[in-house]
């Protein structure tokens, strides 16, 4: 199997945040992030005052213990990364399956692509989404009419070759777990 | 590697929320090419885990993984100059589940108290009940477990939920429990009285509604078969990948 989804199955956290994206990678991302501006906004973020913000509200509960002895209180790195993307949709309640799969389609597209070309990825759906959205919005970057519905950020870097791929560095853990807790028996093959 | 376990893989490999599987996927190999089904379903998915606050929200989650699934698989293809064609059915809009919980929870100490006085006046006219000792706090528990699984699975399309709790009616061994025919009759009361009442639902809902109380009293009169159990989240929803070789 090609490393390439090998990386792709990871979450990669504590990116390189003094790196930039170069512009012919970005410009590859964003032509791919316009097949459907129909179904959705494409936004890119690069401005690290801004990412780090987005990174501050996305604080764990202090009640969930995920991988975590004695409920360490943390947030997800993997939103602190030199590029962040996020396709949120022109929503339609009766269409938000078929925009939720689409969004679906074109993360794996543009994942990859920045795969393919050296860098990693990581998700992250755990954010204060409304608190998010009216930020962006407020700043003119997110438009009156699009949702997040259930989308994470997808981010792209390298992330810091000192430490795991799943480094926390807020707290200081490895965040990695097994690449799945089932593993093949949802998958039938005959 | 076959074209087959090359597939399996990159299913396997594709991010998961949280590590979670949101969909079965079914490989089938086939002369000059190999099909790839996959079905968005909440059974690997640890709801405890979910940041969700309604199922419409986290089956979203769960199409937006499968389409991410689709998305790698497509990718793939296009890397290793294969052919492919995809068919998708995950245009169905979600039924609403709003107030089908709240209803239930609402409804449940009139349908406590309509069953008990229905038993009382049973056990002084119907033999069959002559002998049958009844605990309210049993009538309680049985009809909270019954409600929340026929609102779950109302609102997924699965019939998992009503199967599990008719189920109980069985022993471990395989045995029947005992008062089986009492509560096969009780039940076809209840289901008599929730029919009467069923105009608050969508009328669809209501034929799910029948649908799964009959699900309810043939696993109770005859147990649990695998073939009457859907597991799947929502069965009209699946993507089918043909990738010929």
């Amino acid at each position: 199997m090609n490393d390439a989804w090998n990386t792709f199955s990871h979450t990669h956290r504590s990116f390189d945040t003094s790196e930039t994206v170069p512009q012919s990678l970005r410009n590859t991302l964003w032509d791919q992030a316009q097949s459907s501006t129909d179904l959705w906004q494409p936004i890119f973020l690069e401005d690290a005052d801004l990412i780090r913000w987005i990174y501050d509200q996305s604080t764990i509960p202090v009640i969930d213990s995920y991988k975590l002895p004695n409920y360490i209180d943390r947030k997800n790195s993997q939103l602190l990364a030199p590029l962040l993307i996020v396709l949120p949709m022109i929503y339609s309640s009766e269409k938000s399956n078929q925009l939720h799969y689409e969004t679906g389609r074109v993360y794996s597209s543009l994942a990859l692509t920045a795969i393919q070309q050296g860098w990693q990825t990581g998700f992250c759906i755990c954010f204060e989404n409304n608190t998010v959205g009216n930020r962006l919005k407020e700043l003119g970057i997110m438009r009156q009419d699009v949702h997040f519905g259930s989308l994470p950020f997808l981010s792209i870097g390298h992330h810091m070759p000192t430490q795991p791929w799943g480094w926390a560095e807020d707290i200081g853990i490895d965040l990695k777990g097994p690449l799945k807790k089932i593993k093949e028996s949802y998958i039938t093959m005959t | 590697m076959t074209l087959a376990t090359d597939l399996q893989r990159v299913i396997h490999l594709s991010p998961a929320r949280q590590n979670q599987i949101c969909f079965r996927a079914e490989i089938k190999q086939q002369p000059g090419s190999v099909a790839v089904t996959l079905k968005p379903t909440m059974d690997f998915f640890d709801q405890g885990r979910t940041v969700f606050n309604d199922n419409d929200a986290l089956y979203s989650s769960m199409v937006f993984h499968t389409g991410m699934t689709v998305g790698s698989i497509e990718q793939w293809c296009l890397a290793h100059g294969l052919v492919y064609e995809r068919q998708d059915s995950i245009n169905l809009s979600r039924r609403s589940s709003d107030n089908l919980g709240s209803w239930f929870a609402s409804q449940r100490d009139a349908m406590i108290g309509h069953m008990v006085g229905w038993i009382e006046q049973q056990r002084s006219t119907n033999d069959l009940f002559k002998s049958y000792a009844y605990d309210v706090g049993k009538c309680h528990r049985d009809f909270t477990l019954f409600s929340g699984a026929v609102y779950n699975d109302l609102s997924n399309g699965t019939t998992t939920h009503v199967a599990a709790t008719a189920n109980m009616y069985w022993s471990a061994t395989g045995e029947p429990v005992s008062r089986r025919p009492q509560e096969t009759s009780i039940h076809n009361e209840l289901k008599r009285w929730l029919t009467e009442r069923s105009q608050v639902f969508h009328p669809q809902q209501t034929a799910e509604l029948l649908a799964l109380y009959d699900l309810f009293l043939n696993i109770i009169e005859h147990g649990a078969r695998p073939e009457l159990v859907n597991f799947s989240h929502n069965n009209n929803d699946y993507i089918r990948i043909t990738v010929y070789e």
